[in-house]
């Protein structure tokens, strides 16, 4: 991390970190606010196993085989991973993340101390906390949004968002309240 | 559009604020320098007796 980024992070309060945390994995997913913090982590796994295989992740995340063929397909045709077969094994595939996606992560990556574990668990807390069975980084960004500001109004906390369609970001938000996770 | 103020459920917030804590700045769950506990110093050290170091062998 250069001085800039140090005194850049130096100024900023915590609630914008989480901000940037989840703008900056937005954009290592190929600028989709509607992917879901699983995926997150497991670009993360991939980034910090370079060279694992599908399976080792599953392992390492406890995710479902259905689930994670989905996921590792997604990251692929998005270009956030390559696949490369195995000199040792033919049929094994290993993973590596990618270009845009693995300098959006590194950006994500700076705030952690302990890197890809610091990033890993705050994503799991994140997924806790939302208590949503498949929670987006939309969600992760509107409730780091009202954590930062304490008390904000419905336009200001949307106002943050990703200028996708206002009838998703009216929706996830709306969720957010049926959840409890917003008092209004 | 409402007006009305939102905010995070009590719980939402403070789970935020343990992974910033912990994941962010490093801090132990729980403790922070910048926290509002503010102990009488006197009364504590009241309740302390001083022990004289252990000479360190060579």
């Amino acid at each position: 991390m250069d001085l800039r980024q140090l005194s850049k992070k130096a100024m900023t309060t915590e609630g914008q970190k989480a901000c940037l945390i989840i703008d900056h994995l937005v954009e290592a997913l190929g600028g989709e606010p509607a992917s879901s913090l699983r995926r997150a982590m497991v670009l993360a796994d991939i980034d910090q196993h370079p060279g694992t295989t599908q399976t080792e992740t599953m392992q390492r995340l406890g995710i479902h085989k259905s689930a994670m063929n989905r996921e590792i397909e997604w990251l692929f045709n998005y270009g956030c991973i390559i696949r490369q077969n195995s000199d040792d094994d033919g049929r094994q595939i290993k993973l590596e993340t990618c270009g845009y996606s693995k300098r959006a992560l590194e950006a994500a990556l700076d705030y952690f101390p302990k890197r890809h574990e610091g990033l890993q668990n705050f994503l799991k807390q994140y997924i806790k906390v939302l208590k949503q069975e498949r929670p987006t980084l939309r969600d992760a960004r509107i409730i780091s949004t009202l954590y930062d500001k304490g008390r904000a109004s419905k336009s200001q906390v949307l106002d943050g968002l990703y200028g996708g369609p206002a009838s998703t970001d009216n929706r996830a938000y709306n969720k957010l309240v049926d959840d409890g996770v917003i008092e209004e | 559009m409402s007006s009305s103020l939102a905010r995070l459920a009590p719980d939402v917030f403070a789970g935020i604020k343990q992974a910033l804590e912990v994941n962010v700045n490093g801090r132990t769950p729980g403790f922070s320098l910048t926290s509002s506990f503010n102990p009488n110093l006197d009364s504590i050290a009241d309740g302390l007796t001083y022990n004289e170091p252990a000479t360190q062998e060579m």
